[in-house]
């Protein structure tokens, strides 16, 4: 479920966990179920948003490099 | 000199009046002068005026049915191209040059229709700002309407091959100047447009005079401009030249070589355009980054902060306090029953004490009691102890018959023998 959710939308939910572990209102088992998710949520949207970093730079550096010759190809 | 032929006046007159109209030139010719006299309102509709030059003068008269057709309302000093034939009038003789059709000589005549023509395509909004379409940034094919021969088009190949070889230039050739030209340049704008890959359109010609340029006044060239579905530049004349297709074009060039740089831009100003677009998307890129770091960073410290250890932790500390205040609480109650075991165990002991006390008194009241009587006692008041052999010697007749004796006192031993029988000193006596 959480798969198709853009990385805004699973942050939002990663907020919701907080907000609900920080009203305490919480038993502790699910308290602790509940801090895991959060916990493997967040770590997801780093690696993605390392990912994304990568790309980037590996985009930018492409067109940068293809610059001299083709300046309007695959250009969108 | 034929003497023998003698005409009438109204002969000669007569005559004179054939001969006019049958020659060649004057039943059709066009003169230039200077319109004077004119009296424009005449009864009969028809104009009379005077037509001079610096020479010669002559009296014209133009029919009501030519006048009113006429665009060209004569005044007194302007320039005329007059088109008409030359009569006689048989009764007075005078003659007159009818006038079938006036056009204006001169500049004048020009910037008139100029400003005409702008007031008429400006009233229709063909100038309008709002009208001008964008030139592209980098058009595949640009169409030049030009003369062949000229600097115009070199120019423009020159300027845009320098700024990017890879952009084609494509000539339309047309006049540029005469009767014809307007229409031709104006079919040449819609042939260009149509031409496939086209993307802009410069239209122009070099320097020269009004009347040199006149064609791009036309309002043939006008409407062809602004129909034009693609960009048009206009670059015709100098740069002091402002003529309608100025106006009407999407984009004014000053010269050929302006229109070049406008409608081609430079590898290099392509490159630096470029450059720019990919920086702005990068720092874009990278503050969106950033903005959602921030974000997946702040959510994680909270996340942290709530974790259950933290609950576990204070259920732990809970539970120690608990056992803590258990342990104190046993211990005071040990605490306390020990006092009272020291309590009580303390009167016992005082209480023991107490009778020990009172039995030693006892005792040694007993002590002194028997220490009293006690032979020591006794002997320390005089008395001595008998000993033999065999213990106390508590009879003189027994001690009578012993060798030795041991005498007791309070302060050591004596030891006697006793005196034997017959002894002279020994008195015996029994009790």
């Amino acid at each position: 479920m959480e798969e198709n959710l853009t990385f805004e939308e699973r942050l939002e939910a990663a907020n919701s966990i907080v907000a609900m572990l920080e009203s305490g209102k919480l038993p502790l088992e699910e308290a602790v179920r509940k801090y895991e998710q959060g916990l493997r949520l967040l770590k997801e949207l780093e690696k993605e948003l390392n990912e994304t970093e990568q790309r980037l730079t590996v985009l930018r550096e492409d067109m940068n490099g293809n610059l001299s010759e083709q300046p309007m190809e695959g250009f969108e | 000199m034929n003497e023998d032929l003698i005409l009438s006046v109204a002969q000669l007159n007569a005559y004179t009046q054939r001969m006019l109209k049958q020659d060649m030139l004057l039943k059709s010719v066009t003169v230039r002068g200077e319109v004077s006299q004119f009296k424009p309102y005449s009864s009969s509709g028809h104009w009379y005026f005077t037509l001079k030059d610096e020479n010669a003068r002559i009296e014209c008269c133009m029919w009501r049915a030519n006048a009113i057709r006429s665009r060209v309302r004569p005044a007194e000093g302007m320039k005329v191209l007059m088109t008409g034939y030359m009569d006689l009038w048989p009764v007075s003789g005078k003659l007159q040059f009818i006038v079938t059709g006036i056009r204006e000589d001169g500049k004048g005549d020009l910037y008139a229709r100029f400003e005409q023509m702008k007031a008429m395509l400006y009233a229709e909004g063909l100038f309008d700002v709002s009208r001008k379409q964008l030139l592209p940034i980098l058009p595949r094919k640009v169409a030049v309407v030009t003369s062949e021969d000229g600097a115009v088009y070199h120019d423009i190949r020159k300027v845009s091959f320098h700024r990017n070889p890879g952009v084609p230039i494509v000539l339309i050739p047309v006049p540029v100047q005469g009767e014809t030209a307007a229409l031709l340049i104006a079919d040449g704008i819609r042939a260009a447009a149509s031409l496939p890959d086209v993307d802009v359109v410069i239209v122009g010609r070099g320097g020269g005079s009004m009347e040199d340029l006149w064609s791009f006044n036309e309002e043939v060239v006008a409407r062809a401009i602004a129909a034009c579905p693609v960009p048009v530049i206009s670059a015709v004349g100098h740069e002091t030249d402002f003529t309608i297709s100025d106006m009407v074009a999407d984009v004014r060039a000053s010269t050929p070589s302006n229109a070049a740089e406008l409608a081609v831009p430079s590898r290099e100003e392509m490159k630096d355009r470029i450059q720019s677009v990919l920086n702005r998307l990068d720092m874009a890129g990278k503050q969106q980054l950033y903005k959602s770091r921030q974000q997946l960073s702040q959510t994680g410290k909270r996340l942290i902060s709530c974790r259950p250890e933290n609950r576990i932790q204070s259920v732990r500390e809970k539970e120690r306090l608990l056992n803590q205040r258990l342990d104190q609480a046993l211990d005071r109650i040990l605490q306390s029953g020990r006092t009272a075991c020291e309590n009580t165990s303390s009167r016992i002991e005082r209480e023991m004490e107490d009778q020990l006390g009172q039995t030693r008194k006892n005792l040694e009241n007993l002590a002194v009691s028997l220490r009293n009587l006690s032979p020591m006692r006794v002997l320390q008041r005089g008395y001595a102890m008998v000993t033999g052999p065999e213990g106390v010697v508590s009879s003189a007749a027994a001690a009578r018959k012993m060798t030795e004796l041991n005498l007791c006192f309070s302060d050591g031993n004596v030891v006697v023998r006793p005196a034997n029988e017959g002894d002279k000193n020994g008195r015996e006596s029994d009790f």
